[in-house]
C-alpha cells in the first residue's frame, strides 16, 4: 500500500511547485563541458550521502532526489574527468557541474561507476559509447558511427566492412535508429559499408537492449541512439576530416540563449570500382545541424537537422538515388525539480529510385520507395525521492509507398515484385512508474502502440539492485513490437543487392512481437579491473526475413517469410584500465550467443548466428604517439549444404534435341544446418597529434586492418575467396566470400 | 606479452582454415521428371540419378531400364513406363491424359519405393491471340494475350516470350507477347502450355532450388494443357 500511496502522491504533488523540504529534496542541474560548455549527455551524478543516482539526458539535463543536506555529487562520464559538486544548502538555481575532457579509453565502454540508486532505469542494458573512443579503434577507410558499434560484445557485422549492425541474435533490419531521440531509416550510403551520419557530428553513440523501459518503442529488439554534438558558448569552433573515403567539416558557436552546430561530409568519385568490371560514378553529401536554445544551465529546447543523398551512376539508364531527411525538435515546457514535462515532434522521409539495379541474387529490378513519418510526443515525468512516474502519448501519421517490378531488360524470370502504398495513423502511450525500497528499485510500466487497426500491448518491468558500492545486479523482462515490417536481404554481400521489401501487418502478415528478459551484472573487481556480465533471452513471433534460395519447404515465388524467433546468450566484458588520466587500456570481452529460427517447422540456427566471439580492444601511448590495437574472433555463421545437383530438362520431344532446354539445378539439405570456420583478424594502428600550442591541433592516423590476412569474411557458396575444404582436407564446391588482404587507411582531423 | 604472442601464433592458423562441415554425400537419389499433357496419347518420362553437389551440374546418369518399375494409372486405366528406344533415360507411358483427371505415378526405382500424383489442368481458354497470327517480316513484334486456365498457376511459351519479364514463362493472364522473326521466312508454330503448380514450381525456379512433389526420390509430375497457334510472316 505504501508504494500504491507514494506513486499516487507523486502524481499530485509533482506538479506542484516544490518545497524546501531538509530531510527529502530534489535537485535539478546540468553538466557540461569545461570547454565551450557543450552538454555530456549520459553523465552519471551520484549522490554520495543519500546513495543515489541520476543520468544526464541528452542536453546535460538531470534531477536527483537528495536526502538531507549537505551532500556531495559525484560525476562522472566517458570520455571526462571525474569532478565533484557539493550541495550544502538547497540551491535556487540549477546546479552546473563542468568536467575537463580526459584521455577516453575502450575499456570505459563498461559502465562500472559509482553504482547508486537510480530512479532512472532506462540506462539499463544501455552500452554508451563516446566517438571519442570511437576513433581510438583502427577504422576501416574512416571511422563509422555503426561500425563503431564492433566495441560492443552484443553487436555484430557479417565483415569489417559491413555497417549493419546486428544485435543479440537479431538481423540489423529490426532495430531502430535515431538521431537526438527521433526516428530514420536506412542511414547507410553505398553497400551498407558506411552509415550516412558523419562521425564528426556524433558525440556519442548509444546501444539500448530490448526490453528497456515503457518509453523505448519502435523495435523487437533495440535502438541505436546518435547524440549530436553541440556548439561552443562565446567561442566558434571548428574542424575537419580528411580520409581515403571523404572529406569532412564542423563547426558550431553560440551564446548564452542559442547554440548551434553543423557539419558536413561528402565523397565524390568519377568511377568507383565496387565490383569486378563495374566502375560507376558515385556522390553523397550528408548534412546535420543542430541549435540548443536556453540557457546553459537549463536548456528549454533542441531543434535537429539531418539530410543525406546519394548518386550512383546520375543521369544514366541504369542508376540508384536515395536521400533521407529529418527535423525533428524537442521542448521542455516544464521544468521543475519534481516534474518536467516535454513535447517533441519530428518529421522523416527516407526515398530510393533504381533502375535496373541488382536485386535478390542479383537479378535486376526498378523500384521506387518512400517511407515517411510524422510524430508528435508529449511525455511528462514526475520525480519523488523514491519514485518516478513518466507518462508519454505520441500520435502521428506512417506512408509506405514500395513498389518494385523486374527491370523490363532483365531477361530474367524470377525477381521480387512489391506494388504497396499504404498511409495509416500511428500511435502510442506509455506508463511507467518506479519505485525504490531500499537498495532495489522496481519499475513497472505498459506501452500501447496502435497502428490503423492494430494494437499492440507492451508490458515490461525493470529491477535494479544495488548490491554494493561499486555492485550493481539489474534485470528486465517485457515485450517489444513494431507494427511494420522492414525487409532486405541480410545475406547481401558479396552481390551488393539494394532493394527493400515493405510491409504492414495484415490478415496475411503478422506483427512484430518479442519477449525479452535480461540481467546484467557491473561490478568493479580491483581498483583497476571492471566487469559487466550480461545475460538475454528472447521468443518472438512474427519475424521476417528474405527467403533464402535454399528453402525448398514454400513456393519458390513467395520472397518473404514470417515465422518465430527464440534467442539467448551471454555477454563477459572485462576491462584493465589505469587512473582517470592514464592512456592505457585493455578490454576483452566474450559473447556465447544462440539465435534460432523456425518458419514453420523445426527450430533451425539463423543464418548469421555466431556461437563465440571474442574480442580484444588495446591502447597505450608513447609519447606524442598512440597506439592501438584490436582482435576479433569468431566462429563461423552457418550454412545450407548443397546435397545434390540435378541436370534437369524441360519439357520437350526427347527424339527432339533441340526442343529440349536443360536446366542445371541444386538440391539444398536441411537449412542453416552446417558449421563453418570461423573468422579472425587483428587490426592495428597509431595516431600522432601535432601543431597546437595547449593541445594538438592535427591528428594524422595510420592504421592496417587485418594485419594477418585472416579469414573476415562468411563461407558460402557463392563468392570468390578461398575455396573450403572439409575436415578431412578434401575440397568442397564452398568457399569465403572475399579474401581481404591487410588494408592501410590514413586519416587526417584538425580542430581549431 | 610473449604469451599473448603466442596464444595470436596459434588462434591465427587456426581461424584462417576454411572449413565446412560437409555432411556425408548422400547417395544418388532417383529423380523423375514428367509433364502430363491434356489431349495426348502417351507421355515421356525423363528419369536420371542425381549428381554430386556441384555449383553448375554438367552431367546426369540416366537410370537403367532394368531398375525402372514405375506405372502411371488414371481414369483411362494402369499403364508401365517403358524405355524409349535409343534414348537412355527416357520412358514412354502410353495413357490417354484427360483434361481435369487424377494421375498416380507408382512403382520403384532400383527397389525403392516412387510415388507422386497431380492434377491435369481442367480448361485453358485463349481469347488472344487468334488461332493465326499475320504479322510482318523482319520485325520484332508485341502481340496482345488473354487466356485463362483452371487448375494452372503457370504459362510457359515456345515461339515468343513474355514482355514483362522477357522469359518463356510466366503467370499473368493478359499483356503482351514479344514475337521475333524467324531465321528464314515461313510459317511458325506458337505454343502456350498452361501447367500445374507442382510443374511450375519445379522447372521454373532457376534462382531457387526445385521444390520436388515425387515421394521416395526427387522431381516433378506436373499437369498441362497445350495450344497452338500459327504464326505466318509476310
Amino acid at each position: 500500500m505504501g508504494v500504491i500511496r507514494d506513486l499516487f502522491a507523486l502524481a499530485v504533488l509533482g506538479l506542484l511547485p516544490s518545497r524546501p523540504v531538509q530531510a527529502q529534496t530534489t535537485v535539478r542541474g546540468v553538466v557540461v563541458g569545461s570547454v565551450g560548455e557543450t552538454p555530456i549527455p549520459g553523465a552519471r551524478v551520484a549522490a554520495r550521502r543519500a546513495g543515489r543516482t541520476a543520468t544526464t539526458d541528452d542536453l546535460g539535463r538531470f534531477r536527483l532526489a537528495l536526502g538531507p543536506l549537505p551532500d556531495t555529487l559525484v560525476i562522472t562520464a566517458i570520455g571526462w574527468r571525474p569532478d565533484t559538486l557539493a550541495v550544502g544548502d538547497l540551491p535556487a538555481a540549477p546546479l552546473r557541474a563542468t568536467l575537463d575532457r580526459a584521455p577516453t579509453v575502450v575499456s570505459d565502454l563498461i559502465v562500472a561507476a559509482d553504482a547508486g540508486a537510480s530512479l532512472d532505469l532506462s540506462v539499463q542494458e544501455r552500452w554508451v559509447m563516446s566517438m571519442e573512443a570511437a576513433r581510438s579503434v583502427p577504422p576501416a577507410v574512416e571511422t563509422d558511427v555503426y561500425r563503431s558499434l564492433a566495441l560492443i560484445p552484443g553487436v555484430g557485422f557479417t565483415s569489417p566492412f559491413s555497417a549493419r549492425p546486428m544485435l543479440r541474435g537479431y538481423d540489423a533490419q529490426e532495430v531502430a535508429t535515431r538521431i537526438d531521440g527521433f526516428e530514420v531509416l536506412n542511414l547507410y550510403h553505398l553497400g551498407r559499408v558506411f552509415s550516412s551520419f558523419p562521425a564528426d557530428a556524433a558525440e556519442q553513440v548509444s546501444v539500448v537492449a530490448a526490453p528497456g523501459a515503457a518509453a523505448e518503442g519502435g523495435s523487437v529488439v533495440g535502438a541505436i541512439e546518435i547524440d549530436g554534438r553541440s556548439g561552443w558558448v562565446d567561442r566558434f569552433h571548428a574542424g575537419g576530416g580528411l580520409s581515403l573515403g571523404s572529406v569532412g567539416a564542423y563547426g558550431g558557436g553560440g551564446g548564452a540563449g542559442l547554440r548551434y552546430f553543423g557539419a558536413v561530409r561528402t565523397l565524390h568519385l568519377k568511377a568507383l570500382d565496387l565490383l569486378p568490371d563495374v566502375s560507376f560514378p558515385y556522390h553523397f553529401e550528408d548534412l546535420y545541424g543542430t541549435a540548443v536554445v536556453g540557457p546553459v544551465d537549463r536548456p528549454t529546447g533542441r531543434v535537429t537537422l539531418f539530410a543525406s543523398q546519394d548518386r550512383v551512376n546520375p543521369n544514366q539508364r541504369k542508376s540508384l538515388d536515395w536521400y533521407n531527411l529529418m527535423a525533428g525538435s524537442r521542448w521542455r515546457l516544464l521544468d521543475r525539480e519534481r516534474a518536467t514535462f516535454e513535447i517533441s515532434g519530428s518529421a522523416a522521409t527516407f526515398g530510393e529510385r533504381g533502375a535496373e539495379v541488382p536485386s535478390l541474387h542479383g537479378a535486376p529490378t526498378d523500384f521506387r520507395n518512400t517511407f515517411t513519418h510524422a510524430t508528435t510526443t508529449a511525455e511528462l515525468d514526475l520525480l519523488s525521492p523514491r519514485s518516478r512516474i513518466g507518462l508519454g502519448i505520441a500520435v502521428g501519421w506512417r506512408q509506405v509507398e514500395n513498389r518494385v517490378d523486374p527491370a523490363a531488360e532483365s531477361g530474367v524470370i524470377q525477381t521480387p515484385t512489391a506494388n504497396t502504398a499504404v498511409g495509416r495513423p500511428e500511435g502510442a502511450a506509455w506508463l511507467d512508474a518506479t519505485h525504490r525500497i531500499g537498495r532495489v528499485a522496481l519499475a513497472a510500466g505498459l506501452r500501447a502502440d496502435l497502428a490503423g487497426s492494430i494494437v499492440s500491448l507492451e508490458p515490461r518491468l525493470q529491477l535494479q539492485w544495488r548490491l554494493g558500492r561499486t555492485t550493481v545486479l539489474s534485470a528486465a523482462a517485457g515485450r517489444a513490437s513494431r507494427l511494420y515490417h522492414l525487409l532486405s536481404d541480410a545475406r547481401s554481400e558479396p552481390d551488393l543487392d539494394f532493394f527493400e521489401l515493405w510491409f504492414v501487418p495484415n490478415d496475411t502478415v503478422p506483427v512484430a512481437r518479442v519477449d525479452h528478459a535480461t540481467f546484467d551484472f557491473q561490478t568493479r573487481l580491483a581498483r583497476p579491473l571492471l566487469l559487466r556480465v550480461s545475460a538475454y533471452l528472447s521468443r518472438g513471433h512474427g519475424i521476417g526475413e528474405v527467403r533464402p534460395e535454399s528453402d525448398q519447404r514454400y513456393y519458390a515465388f513467395e520472397f518473404v517469410r514470417f515465422g518465430r524467433s527464440r534467442t539467448w546468450g551471454i555477454e563477459a566484458q572485462l576491462a584493465l584500465r589505469g587512473g582517470p588520466d592514464s592512456p592505457h587500456s585493455l578490454s576483452l570481452s566474450y559473447a556465447y550467443a544462440r539465435s534460432e529460427r523456425s518458419w514453420g517447422g523445426n527450430w533451425i540456427r539463423w543464418a548469421q548466428d555466431r556461437r563465440h566471439q571474442l574480442r580484444i580492444f588495446g591502447q597505450t601511448r608513447l609519447g606524442r604517439i598512440r597506439l592501438f590495437g584490436a582482435l576479433d574472433a569468431a566462429t563461423g555463421m552457418p550454412l545450407t549444404p548443397q546435397v545434390a545437383s540435378v541436370r534437369s530438362e524441360l519439357p520437350g520431344d526427347p527424339l527432339d534435341p533441340t526442343s529440349i532446354s536443360r536446366l542445371g539445378l541444386r538440391v539444398y539439405g536441411a537449412e542453416n544446418s552446417v558449421g563453418t570456420s570461423g573468422t579472425f583478424r587483428i587490426d592495428g594502428g597509431a595516431t600522432l597529434g601535432f601543431g597546437g600550442p595547449t593541445h594538438d591541433r592535427f591528428i594524422l592516423g595510420v592504421s592496417v586492418i587485418n594485419l594477418l590476412f585472416g579469414a573476415v569474411a562468411p563461407i558460402s557458396d557463392r563468392g570468390g575467396g578461398t575455396f573450403a575444404v572439409d575436415r578431412s582436407g578434401r575440397p568442397t564446391t564452398y568457399r569465403r566470400l572475399v579474401d581481404v588482404p591487410p588494408i592501410p587507411t590514413l586519416t587526417l582531423r584538425a580542430t581549431f | 606479452v610473449r604469451r599473448l604472442i603466442s596464444l595470436l601464433a596459434v588462434l591465427a592458423p587456426v581461424a584462417c582454415r576454411t572449413v565446412v562441415d560437409v555432411p556425408d554425400a548422400p547417395p544418388p537419389w532417383p529423380v523423375v521428371e514428367g509433364l502430363l499433357t491434356a489431349d495426348s496419347a502417351s507421355t515421356v518420362f525423363h528419369l536420371i540419378w542425381s549428381s554430386p553437389p556441384t555449383a553448375f551440374p554438367t552431367d546426369s546418369r540416366p537410370i537403367a531400364a532394368d531398375q525402372v518399375a514405375l506405372e502411371l494409372t488414371g481414369p483411362a486405366g494402369r499403364v508401365r513406363l517403358t524405355p524409349v528406344p535409343d534414348s537412355a533415360g527416357y520412358f514412354r507411358a502410353a495413357l490417354a491424359i484427360e483434361r481435369g483427371a487424377r494421375y498416380v505415378l507408382a512403382g520403384t526405382i532400383g527397389g525403392n519405393p516412387i510415388r507422386a500424383t497431380t492434377v491435369v489442368p481442367a480448361r485453358f481458354d485463349i481469347v488472344l491471340p487468334a488461332d493465326t497470327l499475320v504479322l510482318t517480316e523482319g520485325v520484332a513484334t508485341l502481340v496482345p494475350f488473354d487466356w485463362t486456365a483452371e487448375g494452372a498457376s503457370a504459362f510457359y511459351l515456345r515461339g515468343a516470350r513474355f514482355r514483362t519479364n522477357f522469359g518463356a514463362n510466366g503467370r499473368a493472364t493478359s499483356g503482351e507477347l514479344l514475337v521475333e522473326p524467324p531465321a528464314t521466312p515461313g510459317n511458325v508454330t506458337f505454343e502456350v502450355s498452361a501447367i500445374t503448380r507442382e510443374a511450375d514450381q519445379y522447372l521454373f525456379s532457376p534462382q531457387f532450388t526445385p521444390r520436388s512433389n515425387v515421394e521416395g526420390g526427387f522431381g516433378y509430375l506436373g499437369g498441362a494443357i497445350s495450344v497452338r497457334r500459327v504464326i505466318r510472316w509476310e
